[in-house]
């Protein structure tokens, strides 16, 4: 391909996303409008309070360092034709064995404390992910199904043990223990809670960069994705290299709540992962998969998250607004076909009456 | 045990499969026309939460069942012009369309009810519940039959109609044709996006009437995704049953008695956490059984063929 070409293609899939972006905006002010508010002054607040000073901004990284990791998890899995599903799930795997680790040894430095949590973390998102990855690859188990299955197993199951076992007994509900000194993410600017967390998220943006554009795995999961279909009925022996995307994408999801864990709870609790894995799902649909469209996708998610608490304080829109925004934002994109058959209408019309 | 093991638990039973039936009929008809519908949680979530608004604004279960059964139409018609119209990816589109249903569903509580979490009011009217009266005497068939909404048994006689509908009428023919053989179908002069369309807006509509007995059938109340992943377990079901309703329907009611089951023996002390999973866990389970089976049935089929050459 000529980079005269690769150049349009970026150009036209950049001027898309704006365009789908705009009627977006639109759109939300349109609802927000109908509930009775004022968009200019909803839409204003949500910036000011995610860009407008550097400790808003600080909170927008925090908040962005496990959304990329998800962001990256979905990538990885979907750009193999493997849909996984159960970051969710994964996250909440990961942050409990986090937390275990973090409060039960003892005596060890920060450094080798936080990399034995972020091995721990990675692994049994892993595990989380390998069962799925396992069904689907050895016998063709839909993995739509079992990772959305096994969402709300890991989910219950890391909350019986943070309610029974590992129960902090000081505390009425289902929390397990702080985690020691030792292992906490040292913040990085001043006093706010922005940590060492989002340099582990970029690193591994740019791992996946990495991988994705010059290695053979990559390649290979390029190629098995692009031919699902071609592949899954030629029986082609796709399946090694699809299991081992969903332990990347299992590994990536359990380190973002072994970051949630170190980096800010600090704990283990009931709704630690709180939708990051969805999210995730929807930065690496807006991205196309494409780690800096994830690391472009997760930063623009998390000033939105960060600045639509503010909205609905200043504004009386509910901050769920966002969610539904940022979902019909992943329909108008992939709508975009709708206003290529309007034009095409339009010019077949004049066409005729010429 | 027996307290587990007891026609109240199987009478549960019956009531959990209920959402997943009707449900799970929508999926069938829309994986019979082609499409593999994975926003089957998301209509049935759109249809749970409008159940409760038309319930509560005009107290009248009828006009919840309305508002559900619109609702989920509208979004079934969304999610078909996605599609089939602009042809679409339909594993993007039905997971951006089940993370929309999840965000909008909050969003409009919020908007209506000014509540987080969950929302009940005495002015909901629920779905009527049925008495027999010559089963009364009976104690068993009285806690098995009795007593249940509406929708339980209508999800049966629906069973039965779709089976009819499938295998001894045209329509159901054409459905079947459009999913196996869409040339044969075209070429017979009959629109194969035009069957696609009715299966969707079919599906819609069940998915609006699972979601209503979901809202109004037992519990009262809306809860933030509430269906929790029932849509999926409805999916399984389908995947399960095949073409064959009635297959379908039974693998539901077993996923139904797993649920039935998870409520019951929480009052014997077993967290509630571990109870939970019941469902889910005997969900994967049945799909790796039957896709261990499928896989050992190819297998085996395989080597005959290899044998008489």
């Amino acid at each position: 391909m000529k980079p005269n070409n690769k150049w349009m293609a970026f150009l036209s899939s950049s001027a898309l996303i704006s365009g789908a972006l705009l009627v977006n905006v639109l759109f939300g002010a349109i609802i927000i409008l109908l509930i009775g508010s004022d968009p200019v002054v909803a839409y204003k607040s949500l910036l000011h309070y995610s860009l407008g000073d550097p400790v808003s901004f600080t909170n927008v990284l925090t908040r962005a360092t496990p959304l990329l990791l998800a962001g990256l998890s979905v990538s990885v899995a979907f750009t193999a034709g493997i849909y996984n599903l159960g970051g969710e799930g994964q996250i909440y795997l990961g942050a409990f064995a986090a937390a275990l680790v973090g409060f039960s040894l003892n005596g060890l430095t920060t450094p080798i404390h936080l990399s034995i949590i972020i091995i721990a973390a990675m692994l049994a998102g892993a595990i989380g992910a390998f069962i799925p990855g396992w069904l689907k690859v050895k016998y063709n188990v839909d993995e739509v199904v079992s990772t959305i299955l096994l969402n709300s197993v890991y989910i219950l199951f890391t909350n019986y043990l943070a309610n029974y076992p590992f129960r902090d007994p000081t505390r009425w509900s289902g929390t397990t223990l702080q985690v020691l000194d030792s292992a906490r993410m040292p913040v990085i600017y001043r006093s706010t809670e922005l940590n060492a967390g989002i340099i582990i998220s970029l690193f591994f943006v740019f791992i996946i960069f990495i991988i994705f554009r010059s290695s053979d795995l990559g390649y290979r999961w390029k190629i098995i994705g692009l031919n699902k279909r071609f592949s899954m009925f030629g029986g082609i022996a796709s399946g090694r290299d699809q299991l081992i995307a969903m332990i990347f994408s299992g590994s990536l999801a359990g380190l973002a709540g072994g970051l949630l864990v170190t980096g800010s709870q600090y704990r283990f609790w009931a709704q630690i992962g709180g939708g990051v894995g969805w999210d995730g799902v929807l930065i690496a649909l807006l991205a196309n998969n494409n780690p800096l469209g994830v690391l472009i996708a997760g930063l623009g998610f998390a000033v939105v998250k960060t600045g639509s608490l503010a909205m609905e304080q200043a504004s009386s829109v509910p901050s769920e607004l966002t969610n539904v925004l940022l979902a019909l934002l992943i329909l108008f994109i992939t709508g975009r076909k709708f206003a290529f058959i309007l034009l095409q209408r339009k010019k077949n019309l004049v066409d005729i009456q010429e | 045990m027996e307290s587990i093991l007891s026609f109240e638990t199987l009478s549960t039973a019956l009531r959990m499969a209920t959402p997943l039936i009707l449900v799970g009929l929508g999926g069938m008809i829309s994986l019979q026309s082609g499409d593999l519908n994975i926003a089957l949680e998301g209509m049935m979530l759109i249809g749970a939460f409008f159940a409760i608004l038309g319930s509560f604004f005009f107290e009248s279960a009828l006009m919840g069942i309305l508002f559900a059964v619109i609702a989920a139409i509208f979004y079934a018609v969304i999610f078909s012009f996605f599609i089939i119209r602009l042809k679409s990816d339909v594993f993007v589109v039905g997971i951006a369309m089940n993370i929309l249903a999840s965000g909008l569903t909050v969003f409009l509580l919020r908007l209506f009810f000014q509540v987080r979490g969950s929302f009940s009011d005495p002015q909901i009217q629920p779905l009527a519940k049925i008495q027999f009266g010559f089963l009364e005497n009976i104690p068993a068939l009285n806690t098995l039959f009795n007593n249940h909404s509406l929708f339980v048994y209508l999800s049966w006689v629906l069973v039965i109609l779709f089976w009819i509908i499938f295998y001894r009428t045209p329509f159901g023919f054409y459905v079947r044709a459009a999913g196996e053989h869409p040339e044969v179908l075209e070429t017979a002069g009959i629109s194969v996006n035009r069957i696609r369309w009715m299966a969707s807006l079919i599906c819609g509509l069940m998915c609006g009437l699972g979601g209503a007995h979901l809202s109004l059938g037992y519990l009262v109340l809306f809860s933030e995704n509430m269906t929790a992943g029932r849509g999926f377990i409805a999916l399984a079901a389908v995947i399960f049953g095949g073409s064959n309703p009635v297959g379908m329907a039974l693998t539901s009611l077993l996923f139904g008695f797993a649920e039935g089951l998870s409520l019951r023996i929480q009052n014997i002390g077993i967290p509630s956490q571990i109870t939970l999973m019941l469902p889910y866990v005997t969900t994967l389970i049945a799909l790796f059984l039957r896709s261990r089976s499928h896989l050992l049935k190819r297998k085996s089929d395989m080597l005959r063929s290899i044998e008489s050459e």
